[in-house]
């Protein structure tokens, strides 16, 4: 029998809610929300900002980007990232005075990341690979002259290799690497570790005419017409001309000419008691040779150990081994000793007001003066570079060769590097200042108008920029401080430092001193880095919003704030470990 | 590695757009409960801040919701579990989908005038999860002081600073024997994640989680600071991350070294009337309950 | 065919909500409603009624309770006195607002101060602005019967609101009669499921229900769509009766019942138990002694049935009004209402005498009610009513 609809509808018949319509009382969800981004006053924005190591690194080395993959176990991408801005990781990671390190946030927290050793390790990790550049752009036709094959020449030609020039490289010694190859000592940098590096270098294609020297064996007019630019990196090799009465005497012999004489194997003349004249790096390194050729050296230095020009660590280590070191005393002659050696006659000194650099200047103090005995003298108070192959120009500052903050000359199609310039001589500043040339030189050689860019900053500085791989922080930014990163998210967490042989070992002979970490160490120091300025992906911003105003976007998988619906509360800010987010005033460009 | 973002659903029921103060906890608290409940709950919405984020047009929250009064939201779940439980049984609805139900109340309907409903739920072991969103005052209406406004804060009617102490709901609801309750805090969100998480898969019944919720707007901080507030109160001893799981309490986040309860003071304006004697006042009671906690 | 039982009007109501097959029942105990509570916690324990009883701690609960409930899809049911719906006043709002077809069975009680369990209208009566539709019944049948019907009355997509079942506490609701229990399978045929289509609370169907509205949205449109509804129940409250008589053989005649109106000049007009009182009066009157008199037992408050009553009364000379509820300041509230019907015409309207009687639960005879009929009989050719709202049971003052 059919039902009467007057007893309404069939209890058994099944409907499901999604038909519903929206009824009276009830409102379904609409398709947008309200757009509270229009309460903003003050904005987010993730934004990059420099870390302290990457502003205090003298050759701009992508820090950051390169421990951040060694924690990741992520070795290909580290190494890339470390290639990418330094040919010589291994060379630096044991000479490099790690201004990095110092600058690094977590020193105020525990203790900072041992950034040079992980450079290290990976150099060291890769040591048996073959080499690969990390990218090669297309050949360029240009051809660049380099004068010197020292760090700062291969790295010039390295960096203009990856930007697809042919260089050739002119060198007037019997063999690449510059300083760190004849002056630095083996304890410090084996040398099977600076000659892999160079080779890889070479592989790509670089032209090196050893033994040819420019002023002798080709004009520097030669190279101005047979090359479209020329790259200085002759170094700084002359000994300094010192006013010395007897300074010719034998037995007097000049630093470098003594630690060159080591590295070819030459011998070393008789004498156990050895003074050393200067303060820099150079007098701690022959004073260790001589520690571990069995001498006894003495430093002679003109002020106190606070002014030496030598590194703090370096000079504790010469002490550590045995060398002496006698401080505020300046040579004033050179005499026949009286045991038939040599008798070195000082001024006492004292310390006065600062000079030209800011350090306190020596004063001969009023008094008697002191006279030391010695086999032998060895004066290495500093270098001075040749410049006589260089037409005039090629302007000089002082005795330097003068170049605006890119490395140009007053000659347009000669740029300069390394310890030819006025700038602190160490490896690191070396290979910077070449790879700023190589990419102004990039610029230049493409007919770009350097001087127009130095309105806004000028050629970027590292590889990366360059390449435009990393936005850089605003210009003018400052580098992210402890105060700027919430230490909330930064646990304390004690380092690791690199094993060091016992200063008794040391003297044995001329094996490394710095052991490195293992890979367990390297990984877990390099787990320590803070990120500082940038965003290592943590999810904070995206967590604590309380609008859901910053999502991942899957197409780069970063995160962003959509600006429709952020109050500018400022929380994401707050809780960035990293200070990558930067509040602004709304409305400001 | 995957951060705790990675592991939590991208999804977001709590759509932007939604009317609460820049800075506000509550807009994550809601975030985070309707990424582990899901799209398939039900909420009973009390009175509290965050009926503003789910009962007004455009309303926010991606799952049903329904405002009855003001105190009876725990009454208000215990009606829609019991409508699922019934109608799943009478086959009206299918049978194999858990649908969640739960509700969110601020402290002065859970702690005030809903106090009889909250406890009637509790003891019937009524099924859901229930959320009290406490910003420790009636902050809706204006920052007027509730039960579970802590002593001596300023409100606008206890201009002097409350005289006294804040109403401890998670120990009263936990005397009825339900089988969770739990606090948990905005700056800790992995504990506050596996907390929900545990109460969302638990067997029916009442649970119960308590958030501390540092309200810019009340408390007088900037809005940026609401994570810091809410870290600070963990960190100085005030509020204790702990559950009772079962009649088994547990206290899940230890400061390694709990700080002076000044920092935590500090920052918050409606403190910045207190004298010296009652700061000493307070971090003697917190002392003396950590000292009762065996800690 | 049903059976037939002996049942208390509270039992009665218990088996009508049985038989209408409710989901959920949160109940609370209140004197006199206290056995309704009972006879629900039985049946669905005993598995006659498959349903969640929810033992709520308070009467505000209980109807938080039924709310969320029936948002949810479930029938729900809910019973109370007196304080108790006082006490829940605050969300007979919410129920009506939101559209929920809640049915609750209102056993009238005194309101204190001071403290009463006897029977009184004034608190169903108290509720009229909430937006409920509100039926008052005079015995137990009715009572199971009402209930029933109250459902399709409520359910109905014309209506969509909720509904009270009122009887007066003691009087009907502890009185055993003999009641008539209608057959499960009928009642089935009569009432269907529920099958909200207009407002759910599921995860399918996301939705703000009970949403907040400011300044200009929608809350004009929300009460006039209420006062619609409730206008269109009129209709409706007609028609299942109809329809439940022609099921179940019982009519009550709707919105109201009148009866013995042939030749009537004047006429009772009562609410409740006062009605079955009234009744044997008029009865009386008309057989002994030929007096035009009529009764008309009002059945619905809300809706007030403005049109039927304007008929009906229009043409008499004088209705008297007996409730046992009083509005203090104004009167009887059914009196007043029916002044406000009959304001708007059409005249010429009888002269209306308001008795205020049984307050508190005080007897009221058949001497009592034949008093009021002899007065109004005499009145009828009066010019004015002297003192229109009158306490007759008022001893010791005055």
């Amino acid at each position: 029998m059919a039902r009467s609809k007057a007893l309404g509808p069939d209890p058994q018949e099944s409907y499901s809610y999604l038909e519903l319509p929206i009824g009276s009382t009830a409102v379904g969800m609409p398709a947008q929300g309200r757009p509270t981004g229009l309460w903003r006053y003050l904005r987010p924005r993730l934004q990059a900002r420099i870390p302290p190591c990457q502003e205090a690194c003298p050759l701009g080395n992508w820090i950051q980007r390169f421990v951040a993959a060694a924690a990741a176990d992520d070795l290909a991408g580290a190494w890339w990232a470390l290639r990418l801005e330094n040919p010589f990781p291994g060379l630096c990671g044991r000479v490099c005075y790690h201004p990095c390190q110092e600058a690094c946030n977590r020193r105020d927290l525990d203790q900072a990341t041992s950034i040079r050793a992980i450079e290290r390790h990976l150099a060291d990790r890769h040591f048996d690979q073959p080499p690969r550049p990390p990218l090669v752009r297309d050949k360029q036709s240009a051809r660049v002259a380099v004068v010197g094959a020292g760090p700062a020449g291969l790295a010039g030609a390295y960096f203009l290799a990856l930007l697809g020039y042919q260089s050739t490289v002119f060198e007037a010694g019997r063999e690449p690497g510059g300083i760190p190859q004849t002056a630095i000592p083996a304890y410090r940098l084996p040398r099977r570790v600076l000659n892999k590096e160079i080779q890889d270098i070479l592989a790509l294609g670089i032209d090196l005419r050893l033994g040819c020297r420019i002023g002798r064996d080709l004009t520097f007019a030669d190279l101005l017409a047979g090359y479209e630019a020329v790259l200085l990196a002759s170094g700084a090799q002359l000994s300094p001309a010192l006013d010395l009465p007897g300074q010719d005497s034998p037995g007097v012999f000049q630093g470098l000419d003594f630690l060159q004489g080591r590295h070819f194997d030459e011998p070393v003349d008789r004498g156990q008691r050895i003074l050393v004249i200067g303060g820099g790096n150079a007098a701690i390194d022959v004073s260790r040779t001589l520690i571990r050729l069995g001498r006894s050296p003495a430093i002679l230095y003109r002020r106190t150990r606070s002014e030496m020009p030598a590194h703090p660590a370096e000079i504790e280590d010469a002490l550590a081994e045995g060398v002496e070191i006698h401080y505020l005393l300046a040579p004033t002659a050179i005499r026949e000793g009286r045991t038939g050696g040599l008798s070195l006659e000082c001024a006492r000194m004292e310390l006065a007001g600062p000079d030209s650099s800011g350090r306190p200047r020596a004063v001969p103090r009023p008094g008697p003066s002191a006279s030391f005995e010695a086999d032998q003298i060895i004066l290495a108070a500093g270098q001075r570079p040749d410049l006589a192959y260089l037409p005039p120009e090629v302007e000089r500052a002082g005795d330097r060769v003068r170049v605006n903050d890119w490395g140009q000359t007053s000659l347009a199609r000669v740029f300069a590097c390394g310890d030819v310039l006025d700038q602190p001589w160490t490896v690191t500043r070396a290979v910077g200042s070449a790879k700023r040339a190589a990419i102004a030189l990039d610029l230049f050689l493409r007919g770009e108008d350097l001087a127009g860019l130095a309105a806004s900053g000028g050629p970027p500085r590292t590889m990366r920029e360059h390449l435009g791989l990393e936005e850089s922080s605003r210009p003018g930014s400052p580098a992210v401080t402890l105060a700027d990163l919430n230490l909330a998210y930064c646990p304390s967490r004690p380092g690791r430092e690199p094993e060091r042989l016992a200063p008794e070992e040391r003297r044995r002979d001329f094996s490394e001193v710095d052991l490195g970490l293992d890979e367990a160490a390297a990984l877990e120091e390099a787990g320590r880095c803070l990120s500082c300025g940038v965003c290592r992906m943590c999810g904070n911003c995206y967590l604590f919003c309380p609008d859901g105003a910053v999502r991942l976007v899957t197409e780069t998988g970063r995160y962003a704030i959509d600006y429709d619906y952020c109050k500018g509360c400022g929380i994401c800010q707050n809780e960035c470990p990293v200070a990558a987010i930067t509040m602004e005033t709304e409305g400001e460009v | 590695m995957k951060t705790l973002a990675d592991k939590l659903t991208r999804d977001e029921p709590l759509r932007p757009g939604h009317p609460l103060c820049p800075g506000c906890p509550g807009g994550l608290m809601l975030r985070w409960v309707s990424k582990s409940l899901g799209r398939d709950s039900i909420c009973n919405v009390g009175a509290t801040c965050l009926a503003i984020a789910t009962m007004v047009y455009p309303h926010s929250l991606a799952v049903p919701c329904l405002y009855i009064a003001m105190a009876p939201s725990p009454a208000g779940m215990a009606g829609t579990s019991a409508a699922l439980k019934v109608l799943q049984r009478k086959g009206r609805l299918p049978a194999g989908r858990k649908i969640h139900s739960f509700a969110v109340s601020g402290d002065g309907s859970a702690g005030d005038i809903g106090l009889a409903a909250l406890s009637g739920a509790a003891e019937r072991n009524d099924d859901g999860i229930y959320f009290v969103f406490d910003n420790e005052a009636y902050m809706n209406t204006g920052i007027q002081r509730s039960g579970c406004t802590p002593q001596y804060s300023w409100t606008t009617s206890t201009l002097q600073g409350k005289p006294e102490r804040k109403k401890d709901l998670p120990r009263i609801v936990a005397a009825h024997d339900v089988p969770y309750v739990a606090t948990v805090s905005l700056a800790y969100p992995e504990d506050f994640l596996a907390k929900v998480d545990k109460a969302r898969d638990m067997e029916p019944g009442f649970k119960y989680v308590h958030v501390h919720s540092p309200c810019p707007t009340g408390w007088r901080f900037p809005e940026n600071k609401t994570i810091e507030v809410a870290r600070l109160a963990v960190e100085t001893g005030l509020w204790i991350l702990y559950e009772v799981d079962h009649g088994e309490m547990r206290i899940t986040q230890r400061p390694a070294r709990r700080r002076p309860v000044e920092d935590y003071l500090r920052l918050q304006g409606r403190f910045s009337g207190l004298s010296q004697e009652n700061v000493r006042r307070l971090q003697e009671s917190v002392d003396r309950k950590w000292a009762e906690l065996g800690l | 065919m049903g059976s037939r039982k002996m049942l208390t009007g509270n039992y009665a109501a218990a088996h009508g909500a049985r038989l209408a097959r409710v989901e959920v029942a949160p109940v609370y105990p209140i004197t006199p409603q206290t056995h309704i509570m009972e006879k629900m916690a039985e049946f669905i324990e005993s598995g006659a009624l498959d349903a969640e009883f929810v033992a709520v701690e308070s009467e505000h609960s209980a109807l938080a309770v039924a709310i969320a409930a029936q948002a949810t899809g479930a029938r729900t049911f809910t019973a109370t006195s007196g304080q108790g719906l006082v006490y829940m006043h605050e969300n007979l709002f919410v129920a009506s607002g939101i559209r929920l077809p809640i049915v609750m069975v209102i056993v009238s009680r005194a309101l204190g101060a001071p403290t009463s369990i006897c029977p009184d209208l004034a608190d169903a009566l108290d509720q009229r602005d909430t937006g409920w539709i509100q039926l008052h019944v005079e015995n137990a049948q009715e009572a199971l019967d009402m209930v029933i019907q109250a459902y399709r009355i409520g359910e109905d997509k014309r209506v969509l609101l909720p509904v009270a079942v009122c009887f007066e506490g003691i009087i009907v609701s502890h009185y055993l009669e003999p009641v008539e229990l209608p057959d499960q399978a009928r009642v089935d045929r009569f009432l269907p499921p529920y099958r909200p289509e207009h407002v759910i609370l599921h995860p399918d169907r996301p939705m703000a229900v009970g949403q907040v509205v400011m300044d200009d949205a929608y809350y004009t449109e929300y009460r006039f769509q209420q006062q619609e509804a409730m206008e269109r129940a009129k209709e409706v409250i007609g028609q299942v009766d109809e329809l439940f008589g022609r099921t179940f053989g019982r009519r009550y005649g709707g919105l109201l019942s009148a009866e013995m109106m042939d030749g009537a000049e004047v006429a009772l007009l009562t609410l409740g138990s006062l009605a079955a009182t009234a009744r044997s009066v008029v009865e009386r009157l008309r057989r002994e002694e030929g007096r035009p008199i009529g009764l008309i037992k009002l059945r619905a408050v809300r809706p007030f049935p403005d049109e039927a009553l304007r008929e009906l009364l229009s043409g008499l000379k004088a209705v008297a009004v007996l409730e046992r509820d009083v509005s203090i300041g104004a009167g009887g509230v059914v009196y007043t209402e029916l002044c406000r019907s009959l304001a708007a015409g059409p005249g010429p309207a009888p002269r209306l005498i308001n008795y205020i009687m049984g307050l508190g639960g005080r007897d009221v005879t058949l001497e009592e009610i034949r008093d009021i009929a002899l007065a109004v009989l005499d009145q009828r050719e009066a010019a004015a009513v002297s003192q229109p709202v009158r306490w007759p049971q008022v001893r010791g003052l005055k």
